[in-house]
Formats: C-alpha cells, sequence, structure tokens
C-alpha cells in the first residue's frame, strides 16, 4: 500500500513540526486566563459556600495544557480568573480529573 | 394504596434473537395455514390462536389470564423447514463469508493481526465510542481478511464467493459456479469460534452469526396485527397475518415434499417460494425482487415498512401524539378586543370545553347551560357524575341531564368569554410565542386578536394559522392566569425592553398627532377618543383640556393635547426631545422610538412606574389613537410621491456620471499598477475598495440631494421611512437615484464566464459596471444586464435562507435541549438537576437581561429611585422596613 505510506510520512513531519512549537509557553498567551491551584483551606471554604461536594464542581483533565506548570494532583480546585469584554472579571472554580 | 418500588435500569442491550429465544419466548408453535375453522372460530395451531393474546373485548387471554387491553400479547414459533436468510442481514452474512475461511472458521488474519485489532477493540469498547467500532471493523477487519484467499490458520485455500441481489450466494468450485444454500452457509457461520467473533465486531455471548439465519419465524401476537370485522360482517386481516399465512403454507409444503423424497427441482422451487415470503415478510422493498401484492394489487405492507418514515409507527404513533380540547385557525386582526384576549369563533367555542364543578350556587347556570345542549351556544357538550361516568349531552336526553344534575358532578360547557386559554403561534422560537389569552366568543371563523401581538408571535394577516389549547383543570388555570399571561411577558428577556408597541400606521398616526401645529376641532377631537376605548379617567382629562381650550377662546385642541390624555394623570418624564409633564405632552413629537413594538421606550417607563395592567390599557388606547387619527389623514404610497422634476434627474445622472469617470481614473491606475497598495490586501482589493467607496458615496450625495431638495415631505411614502412605520430611506434612494452595488457572497458580482459576466461584456474587463454596480433606479427601470446583475444575489439570499432556516432551527433544538433543565439559583449560580454546578456567577456578572435595559443597569438613578421611594415611605407611615435590594449588581 504505497498511498497510506506516503500520507503517514507527512504526518510524522507535521508532528515534528508541532513539537517545535510546544515549547511555546501557551499559559503566557494573552488569550489564556489565570490559573491558580487553591489551597487545602480555600478548597474547603469553597465547597462550604456553594455546598456542593467535589464531584459536582466542573472539571478539567490532569493533562490539560493550560495545568501543566501548577503539578496538579486529581481532587485539586483550579481558580480561572477570566476577563470578558462584556460582564468584566469573573472567577471559575474547576475540580482536576484523571484521564 | 399499592407500594410503588423503583428500579434503576442500568442499561440496555439490544442483539439478535437466537432460535432457542424465540421458542422460549413463545407460546404457541404454529403449523395450521388456516385461522378460522368453520364456525367462525380460531384454530388451534393457527395464527389466530388464542394463546396468543385476545383483542375481542369479554375474553379472557389463555397465556396471561388477562382481559382484552390489560393482555399485552403473547408471541408464536414456525419451525421453518429448511433455514432461510435473514433479508435485513444479507450485506452482514456476505461480509462474513468473505472475511472467514470456510474450511476451519477462522478470521483470514494473522495471531498478531489479531491480537492488535483486539486491544483496539477493547479501547474502545470499554471509551463506548460505538460508531468508531463499527467504522473501525468495517474499515481494518473485513476489508483485510476479504484480500486473503488462504487462510492463515489451516492454509486452505477458499473459494470465490459470488453474490447476486437480493440473497443468493454463489460458490466457485473447481471453475464451476454451484449456488450455496442457507444451510451450507449457516454452517460456515457456526464454525467461527468466539474468540474470532470479537474481532469481527460480534459480540459471541449475546449474538452469533448463524442467527443471521432464521431456522425458526417468531409470530407477533394478534394485537400486533389485529383483525377488523367489516361492516358487511366479513373479516379483514392485518397485511401480516396474510404474509404468515403464505410462509405457514409454504412451510408444510416444503416440509411435505421433503419427507416424501419429491424431485430435486420441486423442492428447490418451494424451498425459494419460502426465502421470498420471509423476506417479503420482513421487507417489502428489496430492490430486485417483485413487491408481494393482496389480491387486489396493492403491495403489502411489510415489518420495516409499518416503523420507518413518517407515515411509520415511530414517527407518526409515538412521536406524534395528538390532543383534544386544542384547535388551529387562521388569525386575523381586531383592534378593538384588548391585547390579551382572543377572538374565538362561535364553532369553535362550542367543541372546545371548560370541565366546570357543579356546586349548589352555581347549579341553576350549569343546569341552564345543560338545557341548552350542545347545538345552542352557551350550553355543554358533556356531564361526568359522581362516580366519574362521562355522558355525552345530546339533543333527546338534555333534559333528563339536567334534571339529575347534582353538586358534585362536572359539566363539561362551551367557552366563554373570561376563560383562558393559551394561544400560540409555530414556531415558538421564544417564550413569547404563548401566551395566556382570555376568550372573546365573536361570529367568523377565524381567530382574532389584536394587532400589537403581532410582534412577539411573528405573526401577519397572509394567512397565519395559530394554536389554541384549553386548559382543563385549576391547576392549569391558575399558571395560565399568572405565569402566561400576555402583560405578564411585554418585556423580553433578551434586552429588557417592551415588546409589544405601536406598528405600522400606528407609528405614522401618532407621529403626525404630536406635531407642533397639529389641529383638531373640538368634535373630531372628542370623536376619535372615544373610539379609542377612552375610559373614565381618559374622558376627564378629556373634558379639562376641552374646558382649559374653551376659556383660551380656542375651538381646537393641539394634537398634544389629545395625544395626553391618554396618559396617566401624573407622569413626567423627560427623554431626549420629548417632555411629558403632569400627564401633558409638553415639547417634543411622539417617534418610532417611543412608541414602536421592540422600542417603545414611553410605555417601558409607564410599565415601570404604572405596572403591567395600566401600561397594556395606555399601549391598547393610543393603539386606537393612532389608527383613528391616521384615519383622518389618510396614508397611502404611490408613483405620485417619487414625481421629481427634470431637473433633479439631470442632477442625479451627473452624480452617477462624475463616480464611473472617477472610478474609470481609478481602474487605469490600477491597470498601470500605479495604486497605492496597503499592507495585508491585494492590488485588487484596494481597487476595489475604492472603486465601492466611490458608488456609496455617490449613492448617499444622490440620496442626500433628493430628501434636501426634491423629494416632497408630505407624501405617504416618505412619512412612512421618515417616521419609521414601514419602509427605509435608502429604499427611497434606490427607487429615485440608483440601485448601488449588487454584493453576491461578500463581493462583486463574479459569475458566469470565464473573465466576464456576461457575453456581452469584453473579458478581462474589471469595471464595477460590469461586476454588479447597477446605475438605474427602480422608477426608470432596470437594464437587461443590470436585472441580471439584481436577481443573482436576490436567487442566493433565497436558497441562503431556505436551507439556513433548517440548519439553525435544528442548531437551536439542540441546543435549548442542552440547557433545558439549567437553573439559575438564589446564589446566582446555575446549576443542572443533578445539582451540579454549571456557572459560578450566571452568565459571569448576574445580570438578568430582561431587568436590564439592553444590558445595562442606571445603579444611580436606580438607587436615588429607591431613596426617592423611601422617603415617600418614611413620611406615610414613619417607618422603613425595607432597604437597598437593588444595590448588590455590579454593572
Amino acid at each position: 500500500m504505497p498511498k497510506k505510506s506516503k500520507k503517514k510520512k507527512v504526518e510524522k513531519g507535521k508532528k515534528e513540526k508541532l513539537r517545535s512549537h510546544s515549547e511555546i509557553d501557551i499559559t503566557q498567551h494573552y488569550l489564556v486566563p489565570k490559573h491558580e491551584i487553591l489551597s487545602e483551606e480555600e478548597k474547603k471554604e469553597l465547597l462550604e459556600k456553594y455546598k456542593v461536594k467535589l464531584e459536582d464542581l466542573p472539571k478539567i483533565l490532569i493533562t490539560d495544557p493550560a495545568i501543566s506548570k501548577l503539578n496538579p494532583k486529581p481532587g485539586d480546585i483550579v481558580r480561572i480568573v477570566r476577563m470578558d469584554p462584556v460582564a468584566g472579571e469573573s472567577v471559575y472554580y474547576r475540580v482536576v480529573i484523571e484521564e | 394504596m399499592t407500594e410503588i418500588t423503583t428500579k434503576k435500569i442500568g442499561g440496555i442491550i439490544y442483539s439478535i434473537a437466537s432460535p432457542d429465544l424465540i421458542r422460549k419466548i413463545s407460546a404457541v408453535k404454529i403449523i395450521v395455514p388456516e385461522l378460522y375453522d368453520e364456525d367462525g372460530a380460531p384454530v388451534r395451531g393457527g395464527l389466530m390462536d388464542p394463546r396468543m393474546g385476545v383483542i375481542e373485548p369479554g375474553q379472557v387471554c389463555e397465556t396471561c389470564g388477562k382481559p382484552a387491553g390489560r393482555c399485552p400479547g403473547h408471541f408464536g414459533y414456525i419451525e421453518l423447514a429448511r433455514p432461510v436468510i435473514h433479508i435485513l442481514y444479507v450485506s452482514t452474512i456476505k461480509d462474513l463469508l468473505s472475511a472467514v475461511c470456510h474450511n476451519c472458521g477462522r478470521v483470514k488474519l494473522t495471531e498478531e493481526e489479531i491480537k492488535k485489532i483486539k486491544s483496539r477493540i477493547d479501547k474502545l469498547r470499554k471509551q463506548k465510542r460505538w460508531s468508531r467500532l463499527s467504522k473501525f471493523v468495517k474499515k481494518y477487519v473485513y476489508s483485510r481478511a476479504k484480500k486473503r484467499s488462504t487462510c492463515p490458520h489451516c492454509n486452505y485455500t477458499n473459494p470465490k464467493i459470488e453474490f447476486n441481489k437480493p440473497y443468493y450466494f454463489f460458490i466457485e468450485e473447481g471453475g464451476l459456479k454451484r449456488k450455496m444454500y442457507p444451510l451450507e452457509i449457516r454452517s460456515i457461520l457456526e464454525k467461527i469460534p468466539d474468540g474470532d467473533l470479537y474481532v469481527l465486531g460480534f459480540h459471541p455471548t449475546y449474538s452469533r452469526p448463524e442467527w443471521l439465519i432464521l431456522t425458526v419465524l417468531p409470530v407477533p401476537p394478534v394485537t400486533v396485527r389485529p383483525s377488523i370485522v367489516l361492516e358487511s360482517g366479513e373479516r379483514a386481516e392485518d397485511d401480516l397475518t396474510h404474509k404468515l399465512v403464505d410462509i405457514v403454507r409454504t412451510n408444510q409444503r416444503l416440509k411435505e415434499v421433503i419427507t416424501t423424497g419429491a424431485p430435486q427441482v420441486v423442492v428447490e422451487q418451494l424451498y425459494d417460494l419460502l426465502q421470498y415470503h420471509v423476506s417479503t415478510y420482513f421487507y417489502n422493498n428489496v430492490a430486485g425482487l417483485p413487491k408481494a401484492i393482496h389480491r387486489s394489487g396493492k403491495p403489502i405492507k411489510s415489518i420495516v415498512e409499518r416503523l420507518i418514515g413518517k407515515e411509520g409507527i415511530i414517527r407518526y404513533n409515538l412521536l406524534g401524539k395528538r390532543l383534544n380540547n386544542s384547535g388551529r385557525a387562521v388569525i386575523s386582526p381586531d383592534t378593538k378586543i384588548r391585547m390579551n384576549e382572543i377572538g374565538v369563533p362561535y364553532e369553535v367555542a362550542k367543541v372546545l370545553t371548560v370541565p366546570e364543578r357543579v356546586t349548589e350556587y352555581n347549579i341553576e347556570w350549569l343546569r341552564k347551560l345543560v338545557l341548552n345542549g350542545p347545538d345552542k351556544y352557551p350550553g355543554a357538550n358533556y356531564v361526568e357524575n359522581t362516580e366519574g361516568k362521562r355522558l355525552a349531552i345530546t339533543n333527546d336526553n338534555k333534559e333528563t341531564v339536567a334534571s339529575l344534575l347534582k353538586p358534585g358532578w362536572i359539566v363539561e360547557r362551551h367557552l366563554m368569554d373570561g376563560d383562558i386559554v393559551i394561544f400560540g403561534r409555530y414556531p415558538s422560537l421564544h417564550r413569547m410565542s404563548w401566551f395566556g389569552h382570555y376568550v372573546r366568543v365573536l361570529p367568523g371563523k377565524t381567530f382574532r386578536i389584536h394587532p400589537g401581538v403581532c410582534t412577539p408571535y411573528n405573526a401577519d394577516f397572509d394567512g397565519d394559522e395559530m394554536n389554541i389549547y384549553v386548559p382543563q383543570t385549576e391547576e392549569s388555570r391558575a399558571e395560565a392566569i399568572l405565569l402566561m399571561e400576555l402583560s405578564n411577558h411585554m418585556i423580553t428577556p433578551r434586552y429588557g425592553e417592551l415588546i409589544m408597541g405601536g406598528i405600522q400606521e400606528v407609528v405614522t398616526g401618532i407621529y403626525l398627532l404630536t406635531q407642533d401645529d397639529t389641529k383638531i376641532p373640538i368634535n373630531q377631537a372628542v370623536d376619535i377618543v372615544y373610539k379609542s376605548n377612552a375610559d373614565e379617567e381618559g374622558l376627564e382629562r378629556l373634558e379639562d383640556f376641552i374646558n382649559r381650550a374653551k376659556s383660551e377662546g380656542r375651538d381646537y385642541l393641539t394634537g398634544k393635547e389629545v395625544f395626553s390624555v391618554f396618559l396617566p394623570k401624573d407622569l413626567s418624564l423627560t427623554i431626549k426631545d420629548v417632555k411629558i409633564v403632569n400627564g401633558e405632552l409638553k415639547e417634543g413629537v411622539i417617534s418610532s422610538e417611543m412608541i414602536k413594538s421592540e422600542k417603545g421606550k414611553l410605555f417601558l417607563y409607564i410599565y415601570n412606574y404604572y405596572g403591567k395592567e395600566k401600561a397594556l390599557k395606555v399601549i391598547e388606547r393610543i393603539f386606537l389613537l393612532g389608527i383613528c387619527y391616521q384615519y383622518l389623514h389618510g396614508i397611502t404610497c404611490g408613483i405620485g410621491d417619487f414625481d421629481i422634476p427634470k431637473e433633479a434627474k439631470e442632477e442625479i445622472d451627473r452624480i452617477i456620471e462624475e463616480a464611473k469617470k472617477e472610478i474609470d481614473v481609478l481602474y487605469e491606475k490600477y491597470k498601470k499598477g500605479e495604486l497605492e497598495g496597503v499592507v495585508g490586501r491585494s492590488l485588487r482589493d484596494v481597487y476595489v475598495d475604492l472603486s465601492q467607496k466611490k458608488i456609496a458615496d455617490a449613492l448617499t450625495a444622490a440620496g442626500s440631494l433628493l430628501i434636501k431638495k426634491y423629494i416632497r415631505k408630505d407624501t405617504g411614502t416618505y412619512i412612512m421611512a421618515y417616521t419609521g412605520a414601514r419602509g427605509k430611506l435608502t429604499d427611497v434612494y434606490q427607487i429615485l437615484g440608483f440601485l448601488g452595488q449588487q454584493a453576491f457572497r461578500g463581493g462583486l458580482v463574479e459569475f458566469g464566464y470565464s473573465g466576464r459576466n456576461l457575453s456581452i461584456f469584453k473579458k478581462g474587463y474589471d469595471h464595477p459596471i460590469v461586476k454588479g454596480w447597477v446605475t438605474s433606479n427602480f422608477s426608470k427601470g432596470l437594464k437587461p444586464w443590470e436585472m441580471f446583475f439584481h436577481a443573482i444575489p436576490g436567487r442566493d439570499a433565497l436558497m441562503d435562507v431556505a436551507i439556513r432556516t433548517s440548519k439553525s432551527g435544528y442548531l437551536y433544538r439542540r441546543l435549548s435541549h442542552s440547557i433545558y433543565e439549567l437553573i439559575a439559583f438564589d446564589d446566582l449560580t446555575v446549576r443542572d438537576s443533578k445539582g451540579r454546578i454549571i456557572q459560578f456567577i450566571y452568565g459571569g456578572d448576574g445580570m438578568f437581561p430582561q431587568k436590564t435595559e439592553s444590558g445595562t443597569l442606571d445603579l444611580e438613578f436606580i438607587v436615588n429611585e429607591v431613596l426617592k421611594g423611601l422617603s415617600d415611605k418614611k413620611d406615610k407611615d414613619g417607618s422603613s422596613k425595607k432597604t437597598k435590594r437593588t444595590g448588590r449588581r455590579k454593572k
């Protein structure tokens, strides 16, 4: 199957290109909002404030590139501070889950 | 009460029914092709065997002991003399035969390949990516195994398989083609080991491939194929029963022929017939097979045809349930009813009913209604006694029913004035598509609606139909009144402004009325105020105005005074030029901005300060006032409105000519490459942009010239466009000036032949004049090629709309279904039905657009108003409990 092998070669080339791109720190990009991991105390406070269990919060994958530099553990809560041109600053929380 | 136990369904597995399963779920083995004996009783072991369930009332099922209606019916089975291919599985059988070794039954793949594929399937199964799994199996397993003819496991060279539609398989053996019978195919499929089935996409615990070939045919219960007794007393059987009779008969004959050892040809013929009958029983629309027909020539409806399509059971009966107490009719306008009313024809009111409980307080009234019967209008159609038995009222029994009537009964009386109904128009794209309306029973055959509610319904009267639903319980009526009634939804939740207000001639009427120099003789003023449904308060104010005018020595009222009649007495506000002091319009003209639907600043103010009832009243009165005054004026639109002097036309021609010349110069520059480039744009883009700007400038120049100097300001067309009632001033420009550039798919008209649009143009000429610039106007008429230029984007828009409506409709359906269960809670979080948080603050800012003005809140204003209200309250009762409650939300 000569056709397929040709295709794969092209894909490999692409991947190499992408790899060189991944050296860019995307968390510094202006479109990526600020992510930070809550301390145990803050975590407790948050769950108490909204009267929810951990699994009721929105989720974020542990492999998410935006938090890869933060050393997340499953069960951590990530605070995301977003800027919206209409709504202004808004805070969002997501719980880290395993894949 | 019996205790209710609840169980959660963990999952549903679909699989192929095995012969054992079919035998197990069956109540009867069917062996007799006859349905009834000489006495008309169903034959035991026949297709109408009573053990398969009962359909006639009064009988009891032999299998489950339940009466008709409660007995769900029970399957039977036919033991087929020879196996038969299931027509809906031929393609699967074909794939399997070509992927599997006929000798050892293994997949024609090496162990290594199998191992790889297995791990991939494991992963996909775990992730529940079923569509991906099926694609993968088709693409990598079957196609690869098909290519091999030698089995890697037993080295057997597989013969070639040929498939002939619809269900014949041929095998090439030693250069000879031989027919392959289902029995042989089945024995090959039986050989496939479970491990290899997993690779082939089967789950061996639930489905074995040999079950794709039928040895036992399940017979659906009689409840699925009920027989109908015709008026003549004859019995007519269901299509499926007919087909099953054919199958049983052929099957029995085949059995006999085999046991008696008849010649091979006869057996083969019968075998083929059985295959045909079984196939058409499942699906009677197979390509390459003649359709099975009744004696009348009508094709028999197979199982597949029963279920599938728009008229199938799924879309017609299961998804398309019909309901009572509803109606649909053409709508027409009626300005004399209230906006929250709906005119219902007598014919409809006599069919739709409201159940009314008889008490000792209303028994006399209801008795009268019962005595009127179903045909005389305020009557009743049904009564229900205390035992819950329903009785239709007829003209013969109405007297007896009326005398029997006593408290506790329910009378289903005709729809009457003041009843609440739910009324709306499809497509219901927002919640303002359905309102609670109060009934007004009127003569005529259409539903009458106030034209003011056309905007939320998006209705017009060119044949639109709308739907009515009559709530049947106290709870639903209460909900309809308190939650759905029209005045609760005058403010759109999209941006917080009034959706209802003046439309069409109302806008022009009020605009003309509130001009500074409008004078109305007193008698005429009184006339239009009365016609506008003035109430006590309005008439009082009218009297005040007339007295004032008389004391000032006027024999007329100003238009502003007449308008003020319907404003609240203590209304004071200033919006732009409009100044209202103590309920009187002092300065300014009421334009579309103040009263038009979807804007309506004036009405919004009244709504906020005087409540929904008052706002509704004011809108209705001003609506009528606008219409009445407009009648006095008479606004029409005609060709005479566009008469302009010759000089004007010449001047416009000059403007066009100048623009043309300027573009000629640009074109020359562009051709020579002298145009100055812009970063990120091609030279042609720059040229197009510049020339387009010249055209747009010319159009505005022509337009402003027309408005400034030539067009008459007192014509209907101009007034309509200027007041915003209908049309825009740009439409006037297009009629008298020129049409301008026709845009097609976001650019010039680039269409047709290579290098040119039409064969009359020079090739390669890139001037707007040949790329969609229309220099003629509508009053002069378009040149032939210009007509094409104008028609191209017109047709494109038409097609686009036809495609987009269906696409966006489906998109909206998916969106609304996915956010259906989300609720914004008190703490401003948005959560789903399981309490999981979706948003921490609703919309990121906690703002509810309905309570804002175009998405913003004027906090200072609100705080001031609240403080003002507080000090007012303090003056009255000395104490104030309520503190600020609006201060929390930030802008």
